[in-house]
């Protein structure tokens, strides 16, 4: 078996080049540059086949065990499946019947854009209780004031500060968030509603959800925006959705 | 504030394919594995094996899509194309398997009997592929994680060195060292194994 894709030293220079080149990092000119090396040296044209096979094997690691995590939650829930029930002719009936309400609405309500979804469904969150004292959360207090005051600009400051200090606390990731999305600055609400989603013991994991999936409808990704409303469990969310999932 | 531009609805799961978006790729997973379970339970297979030909079927088409060898056409494609990927690998197993002993095709009523067809075109296999996904699991923790962080999650060095709490310079360095090990240990294996 040919092994010549590994047993040239690779200094790290030339391994971040072709490393850079195979993920379509490269600046134009450094790209032409680079490829026309590649006609000329053909044990470079090896090397960086065999750096594109170890970058591919660490995605494909982690794809594999992506899948066996994904399968592990489909097998858990096959298993909470109870086997009593209505008999299948009442789903079909049900559906039916669903099937022509949604009909019925989608004729009355003509499809609205990302804009006014997400201004008929955001609503920011009001803000917590504060009491201002000289204890260890006055800073988070006062900016919680300047929130609700509607200073965003003031509250982000401050608490922007303290998460440099506790990069996890849930309630500044989320009032930051909050803050950003109050100044219309969705994208950049993104990944501390992010964080918030993959803690499920966090209070404020069903908001994340929800503000998250509103934020990806802002972004018109309606696809993903669709999954964080469902795990939201809003009152609104399948409201939302079906309004999501009508042709337009 | 800059307008997003709107996606249809296949390429937005293609671009987030793509990144490797957890979300997607998980509602994508669980939300087709049910009709190939399906069909490879009426063509006499088992959940293990449905398991294990969706999984590849899906590993096919993240990297079709990966080198965009997969043009959508239709507001369900890629969930008929994985599909489709899922069927002909049971079929051609159930033809390997069956057709190598004496069961006629006649006898096999149970299985579907349209044509196979190669509508799907698997990636070519690098025979490395194996060599190298064995020595990646030979790999320390750090160095799985770091190059998953990495590769997978398509996190910035910035963000890994937020994570693991070191500058991003040494996430940079520490990244070739694990990409040399890599090489190393793959090297090893194609030696060992011929």
């Amino acid at each position: 078996m040919d092994d010549s894709y590994f047993n040239q030293l690779l200094s790290q220079e030339e391994f971040e080049l072709m490393e850079a080149y195979l993920l379509d990092k490269l600046p134009i000119e450094k790209k032409q540059s680079f490829e026309a090396r590649l006609q000329q040296d053909k044990a470079l044209a090896k090397q960086l086949a065999g750096i594109k096979e170890l970058i591919l094997g660490s995605q494909l690691n982690a794809l594999q065990q992506k899948l066996d995590m994904f399968h592990e939650d489909i097998d858990s829930q096959s298993a909470k499946v109870i086997s009593l029930g209505p008999p299948r002719w009442v789903y079909a009936l049900v559906a039916s019947l669903a099937l022509l309400v949604a009909i019925f609405i989608w004729k009355q309500s003509p499809r609205l854009t990302e804009d006014k979804l997400f201004s008929e469904y955001f609503q920011p969150d009001p803000g917590l209780v504060t009491a201002m004292s000289a204890n260890q959360n006055y800073e988070f207090n006062k900016a919680m004031v300047e929130y609700k005051s509607g200073a965003y600009e003031k509250a982000l400051k401050s608490w922007m500060a303290l998460l440099e200090q506790k990069p996890q606390n849930d309630s500044l990731n989320y009032y930051i968030a909050m803050a950003k999305l109050s100044l219309q600055e969705v994208k950049a609400a993104l990944p501390y509603l992010e964080e918030l989603v993959k803690n499920e013991a966090s209070g404020f994991h069903k908001d994340a959800n929800w503000y998250l999936g509103l934020s990806y409808l802002k972004m018109a990704r309606f696809e993903r925006a669709k999954i964080f409303l469902k795990s939201s469990q809003h009152p609104k969310s399948e409201e939302l959705i079906e309004k999501l999932n009508q042709p337009e | 504030m800059a307008k997003h531009k709107r996606l249809g609805k296949q390429e937005e799961i293609i671009q987030a394919i793509k990144q490797n978006d957890d979300p997607i790729l998980k509602h994508l997973y669980q939300s087709n594995y049910a009709k190939v379970e399906q069909y490879v339970l009426k063509n006499r297979g088992n959940k293990q094996q449905a398991k294990d030909i969706y999984q590849e079927a899906f590993i096919v088409m993240w990297k079709n899509i990966q080198v965009d060898k997969f043009v959508p056409k239709g507001e369900t494609a890629i969930q008929g194309y994985l599909y489709t990927i899922a069927r002909n690998k049971w079929m051609d197993y159930v033809r390997s398997a069956y057709f190598k002993k004496t069961v006629s095709a006649h006898a096999e009523k149970g299985l579907d009997q349209k044509l196979y067809q190669a509508e799907i075109e698997p990636p070519e296999e690098n025979p490395f592929m194996h060599t190298v996904l064995g020595a990646f699991s030979e790999l320390g923790d750090d160095c799985k994680q770091l190059l998953t962080y990495f590769y997978f999650d398509k996190k910035s060095l910035k963000e890994i060195a937020s994570i693991l709490n070191i500058g991003a310079a040494s996430v940079r360095n520490k990244k070739y060292r694990c990409m040399q090990n890599l090489r190393a240990l793959a090297q090893h294996k194609a030696q060992t194994h011929g």
